[in-house]
């Protein structure tokens, strides 16, 4: 009989919250950008510094940029704190779903006309 | 003394194809198809006339094999949710290849989005001649379709790192059946509001 030891889940918590945070770091952001035109062009200069043609793309190419290193640091971050736990998965799943019903408002444009009284 | 079973193999003992065999599966499939459109179709029709029809086939072709792709991971998903998964090898390769096709897609949109938001784009035609559909519709699109790689990454990494233990722990392929189905949802959103921008006013 073949025994397997069994990893702990905190590795697979931190991969899926993380991709929850970077996701909802975007929206965050683009309820920033929709808020403020000064945030919205300094979203535009984050791109700039390493998306080819970011002018083109706007704003949008920061938002990418934000995420990408939120998600990114975000698991790092949770990997180490959580690689060698045991985690009940009930209250992070749930941060997940939330998190990305959040999100998903987030940029929806009607939403945030709501959110932002416009 | 039970005999032990991994999630490879089935409760007969049938035993999956490995995963060379799948990705030669899908070789010869994708150079049957290619054979059917080059025989069917000009490749010059095929493409259209735009400057960006080369990337925009690309885009569109990514986007039609992340859905297919998708949609078949999500099946495998479910099979793994209800403990009945008989395919686990298809489903790592799957997995993999949805996480390289979600990046893709997202890489050479933000190539079309240039030409879209480009004065005289598409984005200026929504605006002045139909606001409401671009600000409800179309913003929306461009932000859901960053959804399912960061996802279709995490799916992936656990799918490959916890493999036979996935089977047996409930919670987890709960929360990756559910991180699937959101994944896969907003790959389908944006995915026909891409085609009705396609249908509507093409970069």
């Amino acid at each position: 009989m073949v025994e397997t030891i069994r990893k702990p889940n905190g590795p697979a918590v931190a991969a899926l919250l993380s991709a929850m945070i970077g996701i909802l770091i975007l929206g965050a952001i683009n309820v920033g950008t929709e808020a403020s035109s000064s945030f919205s062009t300094s979203m535009l200069e984050v791109g700039k510094v390493w998306i080819p043609n970011a002018q083109g793309i706007g704003p949008y190419s920061g938002k990418e940029t934000i995420m990408v290193v939120g998600w990114l640091l975000s698991w790092v971050a949770l990997h180490l704190a959580l690689r060698r736990k045991d985690v009940n998965l009930k209250t992070p799943t749930a941060m997940f779903v939330i998190g990305l019903v959040l999100a998903t408002l987030f940029v929806y444009t009607p939403f945030i006309d709501l959110l932002l009284g416009k | 003394m039970s005999k032990e079973t991994g999630p490879d193999e089935d409760r007969n003992g049938s035993i999956d194809p490995p995963a060379p065999s799948t990705l030669v599966v899908w070789g010869l499939a994708t150079i049957f198809l290619l054979i059917v459109i080059g025989l069917t179709a000009p490749f010059s029709v095929f493409l259209a006339e735009s400057s960006l029809a080369t990337i925009s086939a690309a885009h569109g072709t990514l986007a039609t094999l992340g859905v297919i792709v998708g949609t078949i991971s999500g099946y495998l998903v479910w099979r793994l949710f209800v403990g009945k998964i008989k395919a686990f090898t298809d489903l790592k390769v799957l997995s993999l290849i949805s996480a390289i096709i979600a990046g893709l897609t997202v890489i050479i949109g933000n190539m079309i989005y240039i030409a879209y938001r480009a004065p005289g784009g598409p984005r200026a035609f929504f605006v002045q001649n139909n606001p409401a559909v671009h600000e409800i519709f179309f913003e929306f699109k461009e932000f859901i379709a960053l959804f399912p790689f960061p996802i279709a990454v995490a799916t992936t990494y656990i799918i490959w790192a916890y493999k036979e233990q996935l089977t047996q722990d409930r919670g987890l392929r709960s929360w990756l059946g559910i991180a699937i189905a959101i994944a896969w949802g907003a790959l389908m959103i944006a995915y026909l509001l891409g085609a009705a921008i396609t249908k509507l006013r093409s970069v």
